[in-house]
């Protein structure tokens, strides 16, 4: 649209830039990660993950990065689907109410895999959590409400959008890549709110995921796009919303972190974890009584394992994290 | 029963049948267009940058792609291959649901899984054909809001062709079918405002990928809500404020969207094809063509949405320059693949022939028409009227010129090989494997030092 900011460059330049992130979202990002990885473990033995990891293996996969909950190996970009759909199977998502947008299973199955893959720290891990989920949660802000009246189920269709800034932040992209990932993700929003309940439903989420860590690689390796895949005359904004809101994507950026606002949906048996407005650290501690909830029972005494590689930011490797989600992997 | 279900069983059936001649004959025609166009763009940088990325998280790399001697596994390949065919816009065109090329979709969705389940000839060019009309079908039910609103049909309904033709080549019941047709309209992708770039051509290879993704989940198990197309918020709803869902199953297996499938003379947009028949017509009787002082080309008004481009920068924005179309026209007398080189675009005898062409929307046109009047230093005029395409469904290729094609697309990564292309593509009813096939679009490998 003419006259629109440049919101695609505004994102990718925020996404790719050094960021003092503050305590209070990289507490918001722990949450995030604590609370996907605790639902993708609780999930791993459902029929949506068994199938999902019995046909992505059917087509070829080297072992590189591990599926949450299983001592299984597979590609980055099938990892992401596996634990994405694993996280978003049974339900007790995160939710962000502004964009209606639920994150977690997305953005942190992209970063994940990527981060373990590359033997990052879970500090960088977090971080680019948080920083894929502010994007991503920003483009849902700015798509509002008539992309959801539709029919797209915007978890989905940012989601994918957060992946790729979340999986290029792990992957180091400089701007103008990180503006090629971002195109080459929002041209592949997809995910239909018809589809609620069912494994699709988690399924998209999950390819999400996927398509995520897929856009930053492509970008990497120099695949070009529009740079202005979102605002465009045809972008995603001009197809899939009829009242986008391009100020309210980019207003606050880097100085109010939308991300902070996210909060978990009850579950049977898990308390509903931290809530936005709590101390940082109250909230961490309900989300780990949550998360204990959620996976004791496929763990058992191992779940302890799991959380203090969830929480160890002192250069201790994300493969430590994942090795950690199932009996007897950290071992 | 729900459309994808209706859907999923008269496909099913249709795949245990012969195809009907014409059909078959079709179905060979897009096939030998679609290698040919995967073979001329095998070497793009593009296709480079994503084996780039298949080395470093693909899987065992065995499936083939056309024109290219090294491999990758199944969904890297299907990405390669569908990039590939539509990079250099010069792949078959379905008119009616908005220019679709379901080719490229249905080559890269079947090829590799037919190679690697064993697949006769016969299996795999009906499950390529059921790909195609898969394609072409769900893009009837959408069009034409869903183009002209700004998506790129071909990878938002490449995925359900793909889904049904991986399906088919892996055997999956009707159930299975189902499922895998929505797993596939969920992975939709396209925005046309990446068009002019090479991620134009990665959506339908994606979409294929995409299809491949839901067939291989759906067999494994995973299912799709029944009711996904129909739903009042589903698939033809929220891509397209007006759609007839049930165009997807009217008159499957009598009627054949395929055999409305066309093939293009020119590596570019389709809606600028009539303008430069018209001018390659004239061009003959242009002597001088740095004399031309202004060139009047009338149009369907299409052509200001898609295809107005007065200075295209290189190639890629050329195939979607209505101006550099009719240049190179006038000018060459032809409008090849070397008129598209970035060097062609770039020099000055076009550049000034383009700058003096002014587009004039005209409602009563149709979209394969077009009219062109050069007016000349002297004054002097010529004019031209081209009411059908060539091309187009008035004029189809002949199956000669679309050998000659494929000739002069498999030139550089594939030289002399189209008539070994095309004997295997018309053995493939008897084929007992895709060995001939897949031996006649790959190069040779070196061989062994001794």
């Amino acid at each position: 649209m003419t006259g629109s900011p440049a919101v695609s460059q505004g994102l990718a330049h925020f996404a790719s830039s050094p960021i003092d992130i503050p305590e209070s979202a990289m507490a918001a990002g722990r949450g995030l990660l604590i609370n996907t990885v605790a639902l993708a473990v609780a999930g791993s033995r459902g029929q949506a993950a068994e199938s999902a990891w019995a046909g992505v293996r059917a087509l070829g996969t080297p072992e590189l990065a591990g599926i949450l909950g299983r001592p299984e190996r597979l590609s980055p970009i099938w990892a992401a689907l596996v634990n994405g759909i694993a996280a978003a199977s049974g339900g007790g998502d995160d939710i962000h109410d502004r964009s209606q947008m639920r994150v977690g299973a997305s953005v942190v199955p992209a970063a994940l895999a990527v981060a373990e893959w590359r033997d990052r720290s879970v500090g960088e891990l977090v971080a680019a959590i948080v920083i894929g989920a502010e994007v991503g949660i920003r483009v849902g802000i700015g798509l509002g409400p008539s992309h959801r009246d539709r029919g797209w189920e915007v978890s989905s269709t940012c989601g994918v959008i957060g992946a790729a800034v979340a999986a290029g932040r792990m992957l180091g992209l400089d701007t103008p890549a990180m503006l090629m990932a971002v195109g080459l993700s929002a041209t592949q929003a997809a995910g239909l709110r018809a589809a609620a309940g069912t494994m699709t439903a988690a399924f998209q989420m999950g390819k999400a995921a996927s398509n995520g860590v897929e856009s930053a690689l492509f970008a990497a390796t120099g695949l070009t796009t529009t740079p202005i895949s979102i605002e465009g005359r045809r972008g995603l904004a001009a197809l899939t919303s009829t009242a986008p809101d391009y100020e309210a994507t980019l207003d606050g950026l880097g100085e109010r972190w939308e991300v902070e606002q996210v909060r978990t949906e009850p579950l049977a048996g898990a308390a509903s974890g931290g809530q936005p407005g709590a101390e940082p650290a109250d909230r961490q501690a309900a989300m780990l009584d949550r998360a204990r909830a959620l996976v004791q029972p496929a763990l058992g005494t191992d779940f302890e394992r799991l959380i203090t590689a969830c929480l160890d930011f002192r250069g201790e490797s994300s493969r430590l994290l994942v090795a950690a989600s199932f009996r007897g992997g950290a071992g | 029963m729900a459309l994808a279900d209706q859907f999923a069983l008269g496909v099913e059936e249709l795949s245990r049948q012969p195809l009907p001649p014409p059909v078959r004959h079709e179905a060979e025609r897009t096939l030998l267009n679609t290698i040919a166009t995967a073979v001329c763009s095998s070497g793009h940088p593009a296709v480079d940058q994503v084996l780039r990325v298949s080395e470093s998280v693909g899987g065992l790399p065995f499936a083939p792609i056309p024109g290219r001697i090294d491999n990758a596994d199944l969904h890297f390949a299907a990405i390669c291959t569908g990039l590939a065919a539509h990079l250099d816009d010069f792949d078959d065109t379905h008119l009616a649901s908005g220019n679709v090329h379901a080719g490229s979709v249905a080559l890269a969705a079947t090829l590799g899984m037919a190679m690697q389940r064993r697949s006769t000839g016969s299996q795999f060019l009906t499950a390529f054909a059921l790909a195609c009309e898969t394609v072409l079908r769900v893009a009837m039910a959408i069009a034409p809001a869903h183009h002209e609103e700004g998506w790129q049909p071909s990878s938002t309904c490449g995925p359900i062709g793909g889904a049904v033709g991986a399906g088919l080549v892996l055997g999956l019941d009707q159930t299975q079918l189902a499922s895998a047709m929505g797993l596939g309209a969920v992975q939709l992708l396209g925005h046309r405002e990446a068009f002019g770039t090479p991620t134009k051509a990665f959506h339908p290879g994606k979409s294929a990928a995409n299809g491949i993704l839901a067939a291989t989940l759906a067999a494994s198990g995973f299912t799709a809500p029944r009711g996904l197309f129909e739903d009042p918020v589903g698939f033809c709803a929220v891509l397209a404020r007006e759609n007839s869902p049930d165009r997807l199953v009217a008159g499957l297996g009598r009627e054949w969207e395929l055999l409305q499938n066309t093939y293009k003379p020119y590596p570019c947009g389709v809606v600028c094809h009539p303008g430069i028949d018209a001018a390659i017509e004239l061009s003959g009787s242009l002597s001088d063509p740095s004399r031309v002082t202004q060139v009047l080309y009338d149009c369907h008004p299409i052509l200001l949405e898609l295809v107005d481009r007065p200075d295209p920068s290189g190639e890629l924005e050329a195939r979607f320059s209505a101006q550099h179309g009719v240049a190179v026209g006038l000018v060459d007398g032809s409008a090849g693949l070397s008129q598209y080189s970035d060097e062609r675009v770039r020099s000055e005898d076009v550049r000034r022939v383009r700058a003096r062409i002014e587009l004039r929307p005209k409602p009563e046109f149709g979209r394969e028409e077009a009219a062109l009047e050069v007016v000349m230093e002297d004054g002097s005029r010529l004019r031209a009227h081209v009411v059908n395409a060539k091309g187009g469904l008035a004029r189809p290729l002949s199956d000669a010129e679309l050998f000659s094609k494929l000739d002069d697309l498999c030139r550089v990564a594939l030289p002399g090989a189209a008539g070994r292309i095309a004997a295997s593509v018309a053995a493939l009813e008897q084929a007992g494997d895709l060995h001939d096939l897949v031996s006649a679009i790959v190069p040779a490998p070196a061989p062994e030092p001794t």
